[in-house]
């Protein structure tokens, strides 16, 4: 996307010149700082889904909170639909939270393992009926593709992908203006990653949903992103189109990432799918 | 069917250790030594001691006696105090009820305090008030209660007169033995939860939950504490069983006239038969709260419930 269409469109998401510092505790007991994410900014568009690729480590996930509203913010803005969350306190911050919903790297966990899919449904509509509506758990449940049997399940008895879908209802029952997804994929089986990919296309294309896919997987960036970040270090250091920036990388680190990829997703990774 | 084959199990499983306890109760105060000399004192003739063995049984042989011991448990009976005069059944049921008042306010008052606190702690790990409420369940669980009670009498009953300093009567009696006894539960539920609960908030679905915009006290006290609750909910079991069966060092304290303080005479006078029936009713208290425990958790976890009814 050019510098003067970005300009003329209204974000979704903005952060800018965010800075997110973390103390931890050495062994000697004495405490320090690191910055986990240092001076970064990124947009997101409406309908737009974001890629942000790095390793392990790199702040992707800091990153990803603090735009949840859930991390410390130490400098910086992050501006949802036009809403400073970084200014916000109490009940205000809980209804901002509301409307960037997070999908998670690991569905079993981020479900809670003593509540009934019915029951955790339940609990979203009676917290945010307005944002929730007249749609029916049937309905949603439709949408990713299960029934209603799943209801009066708990988490630890449905599988991977079933519980990923579960996460990603109830992401979407919020109808939220951003949805952030962090490495969503990367715990299930390529069948599963293939199908929940798809749903999040669809998701953008048919209610023009704006996501910020947070991702290892180059492959699966260059597939389904419109734009991505490459993150190294708490730093954004490049980004740009996947095509382009997969195809021919400027920065060394984002070189190293793309002849890092194995096999058949260096070949994804080149556009050779 | 599963939850019939579950409690059975559990219920068996109780049995068992109930008659472990009564043999070891029974052979350990026959170690002890004789207890017709300790009754009839070092004056009595071989003939005197002979004729009260007689008449207790203690002249059978030592199988006979532990034999006759279990069957009467079987039948619902502790046999007769060496001392009271009366069956060990009925001493036990004239002190329960000033036990189980006590013990029940002591555990309320320790749950009530200590679960919130716990959980304030937790949510604010590492703050000056988390070190405040650690600080102090740790100074609660070291402090020795007989000392504690001590002081609590000295200043509300002796130097303000506000509260009578022991024995049995209306509702101001039980406020110091309650107090004093309530600090045990407290300090140890306290710490279980913070501990507990400092676990839990690490856990992704907190994370996922305060992104779905639920309030502070929803996920601390619907998420987190449910799924923290199964170490604290066991603890409080074991100590309404701790306390049910003597709070003896509290009870001593504000003569209060407990199952506690019987233990203490028990042991003093030597009445061995009572203290064996002290030893078969602790035991069965703590099983039967174990059991209840144990069915609690299908409905505080309901993957227990559903594992029980598959």
């Amino acid at each position: 996307m050019s510098k003067l269409l970005e300009n003329d469109r209204e974000s979704i998401l903005d952060v800018s010149d965010l800075t997110i510092t973390h103390q931890v505790r050495r062994d000697s007991g004495k405490k320090t700082s690191f910055d986990a994410v240092h001076n970064v900014s990124l947009k997101v568009f409406p309908g737009e889904i974001v890629g942000l690729v790095g390793e392990s480590g790199s702040g992707k996930t800091s990153l990803s909170l603090a735009v949840c509203a859930l991390g410390k913010v130490t400098q910086g803005k992050i501006t949802v639909a036009g809403l400073d969350l970084t200014s916000l306190k109490g009940r205000e911050l809980r209804a901002a939270r509301a409307n960037v919903q997070m999908v998670f790297q690991d569905p079993h966990s981020s479900l809670d393992p003593r509540q009934r899919i019915g029951d955790g449904l339940r609990e979203l509509r009676n917290l945010h009926s307005e944002r929730v509506g007249e749609i029916t758990d049937e309905e949603l449940l439709s949408k990713v593709g299960l029934n209603s049997g799943i209801l009066s399940r708990l988490p630890n008895q449905i599988s991977g992908g079933q519980a990923q879908r579960v996460s990603i209802v109830r992401a979407m029952m919020l109808n939220p203006s951003l949805l952030v997804a962090d490495e969503p994929t990367s715990g299930l089986d390529a069948t599963v990653q293939a199908q929940i990919i798809e749903l999040f296309r669809s998701f953008r294309n048919e209610m023009g949903l704006s996501i910020l896919f947070v991702s290892h997987n180059l492959a699966v960036v260059r597939e389904l992103c419109d734009r991505a970040y490459v993150m190294k270090s708490g730093i954004i250091v490049e980004d740009g189109e996947p095509a382009s920036l997969f195809e021919n990388p400027v920065h060394e680190y984002t070189k190293m990432l793309v002849s890092a990829v194995p096999g058949k997703s260096a070949e994804l990774a080149k556009g050779t799918r | 069917m599963k939850l019939f084959r579950y409690s059975l199990k559990k219920i068996l499983g109780g049995l068992v250790t109930l008659l472990l306890a009564a043999t070891l109760s029974f052979f350990i105060s026959r170690l002890a030594g004789d207890p017709t000399i300790q009754m009839l004192g070092l004056s009595a003739t071989p003939e005197q001691i002979a004729e009260l063995k007689a008449q207790l049984g203690f002249d059978k042989p030592i199988l006979t006696q532990y034999s006759t011991f279990i069957g009467d448990i079987v039948q619902f009976d502790l046999g007769n105090s060496l001392y009271a005069g009366q069956s060990n059944i009925s001493l036990i049921q004239s002190r329960i009820w000033a036990s189980v008042q006590l013990t029940t306010l002591a555990v309320a008052l320790g749950v009530l305090l200590g679960i919130p606190m716990g959980v304030y702690a937790a949510a604010r790990e590492g703050k000056i008030v988390d070190r405040v409420i650690s600080a102090l369940a740790i100074v609660g669980q070291s402090i020795p209660v007989f000392w504690l009670g001590l002081m609590l009498v000295l200043f509300f009953a002796i130097k303000l007169s506000w509260l009578p300093a022991g024995l049995a009567g209306g509702w101001q009696n039980l406020v110091l033995p309650t107090v004093t006894l309530a600090t045990i539960p407290l300090a140890r539920v306290a710490r279980l939860t913070r501990a507990a609960m400092t676990n839990t908030l690490e856990d992704q679905y907190i994370i996922a939950a305060k992104a779905r915009g639920l309030s502070r006290k929803r996920v601390l006290f619907v998420h987190a504490l449910k799924n923290a609750s199964l170490p604290v909910v066991t603890l409080i079991g074991l100590q309404i069983g701790t306390l049910l069966s003597g709070a003896i060092t509290v009870e001593t304290v504000f003569a209060w006239p407990g199952l506690g303080t019987l233990a203490t005479q028990a042991v003093r006078s030597r009445d061995i038969t009572l203290v064996q029936a002290m030893v078969v009713f602790g035991a069965a208290a703590f099983i039967v709260i174990n059991l209840l425990v144990d069915l609690l958790y299908g409905f505080l976890d309901p993957r227990v419930k559903d594992s029980q009814n598959k």
